[in-house]
C-alpha cells in the first residue's frame, strides 16, 4: 500500500511540474492570466521566506526566533548590494550564529 | 590550448555553480528527512526511494509524517497533492518558453523543477537567455544528486549535525537573495506583502493550504496593480 500511495504521490507530483510543459491546448494558459503568473515567483517565494521567518514550528503567527529576523534583515541589506545567492547564505548565516 | 567550451553547456556548469551554496540548505534537509523516515518505521528502500519517486522535500516530510501518525492513505496522497499544487505556479511561469522544447527536455525540466532549482533558474528564463533550459537542468540535476546523496547518509549514518548550526536557514535565504532585488516596482512590493501577510496567518488552514493561498493571493494583487498602471 506505502508503495502504492508513494507512487501516485509522485505522479501527481510530476503532473503538477509538467502541467504548463505539456503543450496541450485544453491545459495552454490563458492570455489574461499572463499578467498575474508573471508575479509567481515573487509570491510563492515570498510567502516561503514569511513563513520561515515569523512562524514558530507548531504554526503560531510571530513566535519564531528573533535572531533569524534580524540575521534575515542583514541579508536582506547583502542581497540588495550585491545580488548574490552565495553572500547572501554566507553573511546571513554567519549573522544567525553571532546573534543566536 | 584553450579549451572552448559550447554556450549551452557553460549555461549548464552556471546553474550547477548557481545551486552549489544552496547545498548547505538542502543537504541538513536531506539527512533530517533520512532519518525522519527510519525514525518513521519505513524501510531503508521506501525512505531512500522516496527521495527519487517524490523527489520534493517538503512533501516527503508530510507524508513521512501523515503514514507514520496512521492517516488515511487517501488523507495522505491528497495532502501531498495539495501540497505540490504550487509547483503548478512554477510551471506555468516558465512553460511559455519550455513548452516549445522538444518532450524529453519537457520531462526532465518538469521532474526536476522544485522550489530551489526554480527559484535559482527563473530569471534566466525572464532574460529570455536562449540556453535557461540548461542553466535549469544543471542546477537541477545538482540539486537532485545532493538530493538522494544526503537522503542516503541519514538513512545509514544518521544526521549529526548540530542543530544549532540552523543550516535549514540556507534555503529562505537563498529566496531573498533571489527575490528582493526583483521588487521594483508598486505591483512586486504589493504581490511580496499580500502572499507573507497570508502566509503568517493563514498556518491554521488545513492539508498546508496557506502556500497556495498565499501565491494566488499576491499574484492576483500584483496582476491587478500592474494592469491599473499605478507604477
Amino acid at each position: 500500500m506505502i508503495w502504492l500511495i508513494m507512487i501516485l504521490s509522485g505522479l501527481t507530483n510530476f503532473a503538477a511540474r509538467y502541467s504548463m510543459f505539456s503543450g496541450l491546448n485544453f491545459l495552454r494558459l490563458p492570455t489574461w492570466l499572463e499578467a498575474y503568473v508573471k508575479f509567481a515567483p515573487t509570491a510563492a517565494l515570498s510567502a516561503i521566506v514569511a513563513a520561515s521567518l515569523f512562524v514558530d514550528e507548531t504554526g503560531v503567527p510571530f513566535e519564531g526566533s528573533p535572531s533569524k529576523i534580524y540575521a534575515a534583515f542583514i541579508a536582506c541589506c547583502i542581497a540588495l548590494l550585491t545580488r548574490s545567492i552565495l553572500f547572501t547564505i554566507v553573511v546571513g548565516l554567519t549573522a544567525l550564529w553571532a546573534l543566536s | 590550448m584553450v579549451y572552448y567550451m559550447e554556450e549551452n553547456w557553460r549555461e549548464f556548469w552556471r546553474g550547477v555553480l548557481a545551486q552549489l551554496p544552496v547545498q548547505l540548505g538542502v543537504i541538513p534537509f536531506g539527512l533530517v528527512f533520512g532519518v525522519l523516515g527510519i525514525a518513521s518505521g519505513l524501510t531503508a528502500t521506501q525512505t531512500i526511494l522516496m527521495s527519487s519517486i517524490i523527489f520534493g522535500g517538503a512533501s516527503q516530510v508530510v507524508f513521512v509524517q501523515l503514514w507514520s501518525s496512521g492517516t488515511s492513505p487517501i488523507i495522505t496522497g491528497g495532502s501531498v497533492a495539495i501540497i505540490n499544487m504550487r509547483h503548478i505556479i512554477y510551471s506555468a511561469n516558465v512553460s511559455f518558453y519550455i513548452s516549445s522544447l522538444p518532450l524529453k527536455w519537457r520531462i526532465i525540466l518538469g521532474y526536476l523543477l522544485t522550489d530551489e532549482a526554480f527559484a535559482v533558474s527563473f530569471q534566466e528564463f525572464e532574460n529570455k537567455n536562449r540556453f535557461a533550459h540548461y542553466h535549469l537542468l544543471g542546477g537541477g540535476l545538482t540539486l537532485w544528486v545532493f538530493w538522494q546523496i544526503s537522503t542516503v547518509i541519514g538513512v545509514f549514518l544518521g544526521a549529526n549535525i548540530p542543530p544549532y548550526l540552523n543550516l535549514e536557514f540556507a534555503i529562505p535565504l537563498t529566496f531573498i537573495a533571489v527575490i528582493l532585488p526583483t521588487l521594483k516596482s508598486l505591483a512586486q512590493i504589493s504581490t511580496a506583502v499580500t502572499a507573507s501577510i497570508i502566509a503568517i496567518f493563514g498556518q491554521d488552514l488545513p492539508y498546508g493550504l496557506w502556500i497556495i493561498v498565499a501565491s494566488i493571493s499576491g499574484m492576483f494583487v500584483g496582476g491587478l496593480i500592474s494592469q491599473r498602471k499605478f507604477k
